[in-house]
């Protein structure tokens, strides 16, 4: 038995070597491989973030961030700096809340904008996280320890992939320029040229939202530590395709009113006033296009000065 | 735990090594205490019907042994049987039994309340019921003896690697070598090892990745229809045969590190050449057991032409239903045991040249084994559907557009790249289906893993590294996916 054991340990010990020999190669030779992709974004949006002493907002999610909101316009119309910390929603929402607390100061805004609130706690896709922090080591300590097996399990086929992508030298491209890093603005918005729809919701399945207690402990912790550096956190609308899709408003409402009576940070926004024809989305139902977005812009100034000055609930006309 | 799991991965080498120190007087004890926690890993409440089965079959089998008249024999059968096949009726059948009877008394408006027990079905129970049921047969008929020491009869029912989805080991097989004395072999465990390896490979590797494009399907399958649909049922074909077959091959290189064989379970089945012949190598373990316990006592092929055909149908609708609660189990069973009929049908035909098509032997062997894999994976299709209505949807879409084969093959390909399949996967595919192609192609010749062992030690470490780092870089990076035959 001791030549099994022996032969054994020596048979895995030669495969973690050859591991170990190579992830030092890959890690210092040959990533990162897509630094032009649409998460490769965090890098700016973490480095703006880092520098701003001054109170400022955070708008914190996933891709309908992105691609819904005119930060430009958010600054000038509430005077404070604003950083667009929306990423891709395969990365988790913990992920997107972990990172964007980072330089969190006495009198920041951090506002959840999400999509999704009834989340497992776990990344979505391990593959789409490896492609995001690559060898940026900075980024390595917004993963948790739970998240640790599923990317050492996600590790092999990262690995294989961005080896072929340095072999062809293809880890830059990308198929659609909404999705490279250069559609990105300072603030972090993508600001691609969206006119028109190109999708029709009519093919999607949208379902009402729900809240999960997963969801609601982890935000009530991160209510917690935004109190103890002094910001503060909130809760936004996210835009909804309003069509025969849809399912009635009373759901959603019911969901608010859930969200509301569960989390201890303020919800400013009124689900109701972030309808929207389907016209103003553009290549799925999360996306807007560049009017979807002033218009939910517009509605989210309209929220925050609202609750800044304990007003009641005024509905932006997009008439005026 | 599941074998391909962190947890299995630690659990596997501390029973291993403290099994192989301790005296042999206890191993028994050790391997029970070990297969005990193993199944209660899974839900602990449930181990008290898997001790309940091991007690009344050991009770009732020294209750037939000892019982001096046939009536007596029978009745302590008949109680081993009804609580075993009564335990598996009401977490597995129950719910099904209540539909199909809500079902024939709708059209008669009779007011029955729609009683449903929502169980959750305890995993191995279908494979532990088996074997216990086989232990008691086989001491009825007075082919076996029946184990007088509780610890070691419960440690052959609950023996960890073959627990929870096979094979269903005979008594006469298993239980001595539980009982025996062992010494620890190199070879052995060192075959077992490299089994376990090829196991794992063809479940993590090639059915868990299968998987990604057969449940993307599956899951949305009104969206689709013509070539991809054919693709996607060829596709499950192989991926339930390398999921239960690793499986199969991790529980059988297991056992071997505790210097016990298990029986084989599969035989290159995808080489048949023929529906019998298939069930000749797939799922060895079920099928002799159907056959022994149910085939043959119903008359087998002793008897007239149509009472056999009858007794084929029955034993593989029973199958079909053992695999699970659904029609399409059940349908599943039907057509293999039609096929079985109107090929046993068709051999006096071919036998007389009937069908001579005056082709080389090799390619007649050729288009059979094409013939039986493409019957079978159509049988799969009702195996793998949620419902018949599923499966008739996917038949019959799977013609659309077949007149056309350009735009046919066309949009098959462009539906298949909808689903994940682009040109990188498919030649991923390509890589590892022929991989098990020559592994199996090879086997029916000779012992692969021990034609490997036989090499020089360069070329066999050199094997074994670069097997072990090609499986580590193909694990697909989706979650840990359960093994199919669980769920029966």
């Amino acid at each position: 038995m001791k030549k099994f054991i022996k032969n054994t340990l020596l048979c895995f010990g030669i495969v973690i070597s050859i591991v170990t020999f190579y992830s030092c190669v890959f890690f210092n030779f040959i990533v990162p491989q897509y630094t032009n992709n649409f998460d490769a974004s965090v890098v700016n949006k973490l480095q703006r973030l880092d520098k701003i002493e001054k109170p400022k907002i955070v708008l914190v999610g996933d891709s309908n961030v992105v691609f819904g909101f005119n930060s430009d316009e958010i600054e000038k119309s509430l005077d404070m700096p604003v950083v667009n910390m929306g990423l891709s929603a395969d990365l988790g929402n913990a992920f997107l809340e972990n990172i964007a607390k980072s330089n969190l100061r006495n009198g920041d805004y951090l506002v959840l904008c999400q999509y999704y609130y009834d989340d497992d706690d776990s990344i979505l896709n391990y593959d789409s996280m490896w492609a995001t922090i690559e060898n940026r080591f900075y980024l390595w300590k917004y993963l948790r320890l739970k998240d640790i097996p599923g990317m050492i399990k996600a590790l092999p086929n990262y690995m294989l992939h961005a080896t072929i992508c340095k072999i062809n030298h293809s880890g830059d491209k990308f198929e659609n320029a909404a999705y490279s890093v250069q559609a990105f603005n300072k603030f972090g918005d993508d600001i691609y040229s969206r006119t028109t729809n190109i999708y029709d919701i009519n093919d999607a399945v949208i379902e009402a939202p729900h809240v999960s207690k997963t969801f609601i402990s982890r935000i009530n912790k991160l209510n917690q530590y935004c109190n103890d550096k002094g910001a503060t956190l909130l809760i936004a609308g996210y835009p909804i395709p309003d069509g025969k899709n849809t399912p009635d408003k009373i759901e959603y409402l019911d969901f608010q009113n859930d969200l509301k009576s569960q989390v201890e940070c303020k919800c400013i926004s009124d689900l109701s006033d972030y309808f929207y024809d389907y016209s103003y989305f553009w290549d799925t139902e999360f996306h807007l296009t560049n009017s979807g977005a002033e218009l939910r812009t517009k509605q989210f100034v309209l929220d925050f000065k609202r609750f800044k000055n304990s007003e009641p609930i005024q509905k932006f006309d997009s008439s005026k | 735990m599941l074998f391909n799991s962190y947890q299995f991965a630690i659990f596997l080498p501390i029973v291993f090594i403290v099994y192989w120190i301790i005296p042999d007087k206890i191993r028994w004890l050790f391997l029970l205490l070990a297969s005990y926690y193993f199944y209660m890993s899974w839900n602990i409440k449930y181990v008290f019907l898997i001790l309940f089965t091991t007690i009344i079959s050991y009770l009732c089998a020294l209750l037939i042994f000892n019982s001096k008249n046939h009536e007596m024999k029978k009745v302590w059968l008949s109680v081993a049987l009804v609580s075993s096949l009564g335990l598996l009726f009401v977490f597995k059948y129950f719910d099904f039994f209540c539909e199909i009877i809500n079902e024939m008394v709708k059209p008669f408006t009779i007011p029955i309340s729609s009683f449903t027990a929502n169980l959750v079905l305890p995993v191995g129970i279908s494979f532990y019921t088996f074997q216990t049921i086989s232990y008691v047969i086989d001491v009825y008929r007075d082919n076996e003896v029946p184990e007088y020491h509780f610890g070691k009869y419960a440690t052959f029912i609950s023996f960890f690697p073959q627990l929870v989805a096979g094979p269903i080991e005979r008594t006469s097989d298993l239980l001595p070598q539980i009982k025996a004395k062992h010494y620890f072999d190199y070879n052995k465990a060192t075959y077992g090892m490299k089994q376990i390896s090829w196991g794992v490979f063809k479940k993590v590797v090639i059915a868990d990745t299968l998987a990604l494009f057969v449940d993307s399907m599956y899951g949305d399958f009104l969206h689709y229809n013509g070539m991809v649909l054919f693709i996607v049922a060829v596709l499950f074909s192989i991926q339930i045969y390398c999921d239960f077959s690793g499986y199969s091959d991790i529980a059988i290189g297991t056992a071997k590190l505790f210097g016990i064989d298990l029986m084989t379970n599969f035989s290159s089945p995808y080489f048949s050449k023929s529906i019998k012949d298939f069930w000749s190598r797939w799922h060895i373990s079920l099928s002799t057991w159907f056959r022994d316990y149910v085939y043959i006592p119903l008359g087998g092929n002793r008897c007239s032409k149509t009472k056999n055909a009858l007794n084929l149908f029955i034993t593989f609708v029973l199958s079909g239903l053992w695999h699970g609660a659904n029609k399409t189990f059940i349908v599943w069973g039907a057509i293999h045991g039609l096929g079985q009929i109107i090929e046993k049908n068709l051999l006096p035909l071919q036998k007389n040249n009937k069908f001579d098509m005056k082709l080389p032997s090799r390619i007649m062997k050729g288009i059979r084994i094409i013939v039986v894999f493409v019957f079978v994976s159509f049988a799969w299709i009702f195996f793998r559907a949620d419902s018949l209505w599923d499966a008739r949807y996917i038949i019959t879409s799977m013609f659309v557009g077949i007149i056309h084969p350009v735009t046919y093959v066309r949009d098959g390909l462009h539906m298949a790249v909808e689903i994940g399949l682009n040109s990188f996967e498919l030649s991923k595919m390509a890589l590892y289906i022929s991989l098990l192609f020559f592994f199996d192609f090879f086997s029916m010749r000779m012992d692969v893993i021990q034609t490997i062992s036989n090499q020089k030690k360069v070329v066999r470490w050199g094997i074994y590294i670069s097997f072990i780092l090609f499986v580590l870089t193909m694990i697909p990076s989706g979650g840990n996916k359960n093994f199919i035959y669980f769920q029966f």
